[in-house]
């Protein structure tokens, strides 16, 4: 493991787009959250307070929905990026001509994949129990861990949305056609599917919001008011259900990827 | 020692059969030409024996299998283009070829003598010509001295310094005792690097034996006379002469190394036919191309 992760560093580290997206990631993951300090927006708001978001345990549901974004453009590009560009470049190919075997290979991005997802859940930790202690009155470390399972959610969000990356990665041979496909299917073509689609055809059936972008998404969704709670119910997946769908996805792309790669020529 | 065998290989990309039923066995030492005109099968037979594609049926063994599927750390190869990193310098490159093959760290000072990129190696690779990237590319196949290497085309698209260059290298690599598989398809190249030589076309084995072999199984007469019909049909009942073509300006055959100009010119002259050119000259390797990829 640690041979395949130390290849991968060597023919990254000192690639310019990987460096650009792991600064907008860990520049703006934490200093996004702080739009939450906008006076216009927050000051005498009656549905939200400036205090909620960065106490706990609201800190946790706003850092995550942060992070939301976040790890799905600046981590889910750079997963389908870095395997991509790979094929672009034909050093997929060579990699395997050289003397990797193709379960090797498919680790090496595995082991990515899990690296990036571990890194994006310390830092939401980290990050939310600094924001959280600052914010919070006698804040105790059972205040702060009072957050219904939020960070390993976090960690099954992470990995949801870059098994998919992973997969599309794998699929498009195409380096730019491949993250234009990544972000165009979850912000645009998934939402039209469900709603366009899915909804008219089985009359808003429940089954329309069990799609992989949404199901990742609503492990981590957007912070709704108390009162909007019941209306909420009907358009966000429950926890449970979130965590049971992502990981059935998850595991299909990973083993749909391991065994097209496995089989197809290159 | 057979250090790769080749069974039956087939390969269909659907209509179209790229590699049909092929059968090679490449011994240990050999310096091995795989000649065919361009789309005959040479990069598909080196794709599958180095695993990035995979054969409709047959088999191959590497090394007599006792390397299982790692048996690519044991040879260095390049398939059509040098492909690396571009934003990565020469070394950085190697080193990632090195670490896949599980080698300990090295400085790669010999190699860049070999290669002649000792100047150039720290410029990243997408500001070398095509000359370099592809001198870099032999490099890398060099890394940890592997018993077999693999080259494909490696002179396509190179300027005339570039393909000199490279040839010097080549022959270098070819005399250190390794066992080469080039693909090719240029003959003189094929002729001045390599010792064996397979033949293919639209995927089939025409023919495969020492370079030495081929060239001096047959020998070729150009002649012309003054009647070049009847000179036709008197060629076709002497049995030492295999194959007739019409050259330019005169005829051109391939006759039996053991008979000799003067009992043909003398044949000839009985049958009442008059001489007024005549050559013998030893077979190219380019003819003996021509002539099996013609006929089959």
């Amino acid at each position: 493991m640690f041979k395949l992760l130390s290849l991968e560093w060597k023919k990254f580290r000192k690639n310019s787009v990987v460096q650009m997206l792991l600064w907008i990631f860990v520049i703006f993951f934490p200093s996004l959250i702080f739009i939450g300090k906008n006076k216009d927006l927050f000051e005498n708001n009656p549905l939200i307070s400036s205090a909620d978001i960065f106490a706990f345990p609201g800190v946790w549901k706003w850092l995550g929905w942060d992070g939301n974004w976040m790890v799905f453009f600046a981590l889910g590009f750079l997963m389908v990026y870095v395997i991509s560009i790979e094929m672009s470049y034909k050093t997929m190919r060579q990699n395997i001509i050289t003397g990797l075997t193709r379960t090797e290979y498919f680790l090496s991005k595995l082991y990515v994949l899990l690296v990036f997802s571990l890194f994006a859940t310390i830092l939401y930790a980290i990050v939310g129990l600094i924001i959280g202690y600052v914010h919070t009155d006698d804040a105790t470390f059972s205040m702060a861990m009072d957050n219904n399972w939020a960070i390993p959610r976090y960690f099954l969000m992470c990995v949801a949305y870059l098994s998919f990356a992973m997969f599309i990665g794998f699929t498009i041979k195409n380096s730019g056609l491949a993250v234009l496909t990544y972000l165009a299917y979850g912000i645009l073509l998934e939402p039209m599917i469900r709603w366009l689609g899915h909804s008219e055809l089985t009359g808003g059936h429940k089954s329309m919001h069990w799609y992989p972008m949404n199901a990742a998404e609503d492990l981590m969704p957007m912070p709704s008011p108390d009162f909007l709670s019941g209306k909420a119910s009907e358009i966000f997946l429950t926890t449970q259900e979130a965590v049971i769908i992502s990981s059935i996805y998850t595991i299909l792309f990973i083993g749909l990827t391991y065994y097209t790669f496995t089989k197809r020529d290159m | 020692m057979a250090v790769l065998e080749i069974n039956g290989l087939t390969k269909k990309y659907g209509k179209i059969t790229a590699l049909n039923n092929l059968n090679l066995s490449i011994e240990s030492g050999n310096i091995y030409g795989i000649l065919g005109p361009n789309g005959s099968g040479k990069t598909t037979t080196l794709g599958i024996i180095l695993g990035v594609l995979a054969q409709d049926s047959g088999t191959f063994q590497w090394f007599g299998g006792q390397y299982g599927q790692y048996f690519r750390k044991e040879i260095g190869a390049i398939l059509e283009t040098p492909n690396f990193y571009p934003y990565l310098n020469a070394s950085e490159n190697l080193d990632i070829v090195r670490h896949i093959k599980g080698l300990p760290e090295q400085d790669f000072e010999e190699i860049l003598e070999i290669i002649n990129l000792k100047d150039r190696k720290a410029s990243k690779f997408r500001t070398y010509s095509l000359g370099m990237k592809q001198r870099l590319a032999i490099g890398a196949t060099l890394i940890g001295s592997p018993q077999v290497v693999i080259f494909d085309e490696p002179t396509n698209g190179l300027d005339p310094e570039g393909i000199a260059e490279v040839r010097n290298i080549l022959k270098n690599v070819a005399s250190s005792g390794k066992t080469v598989l080039m693909a090719s398809h240029i003959l003189d190249e094929v002729e001045k690097v390599c010792s064996h030589v397979a033949i293919i076309k639209k995927g089939h084995l025409l023919a495969t034996g020492p370079v030495g072999s081929i060239l001096s199984s047959d020998k070729m007469f150009q002649i012309n006379t003054t009647d070049n019909l009847q000179l036709k049909s008197v060629l076709s009942d002497i049995g030492q002469i295999k194959q007739v073509n019409d050259g330019k300006g005169f005829i051109e055959c391939s006759v039996d190394s053991a008979y000799e100009v003067a009992e043909f010119s003398k044949l000839l002259s009985e049958k009442g036919l008059i001489i007024t050119h005549l050559v013998e000259r030893s077979n190219s390797l380019e003819d003996e191309f021509l002539q099996i990829t013609k006929s089959k």
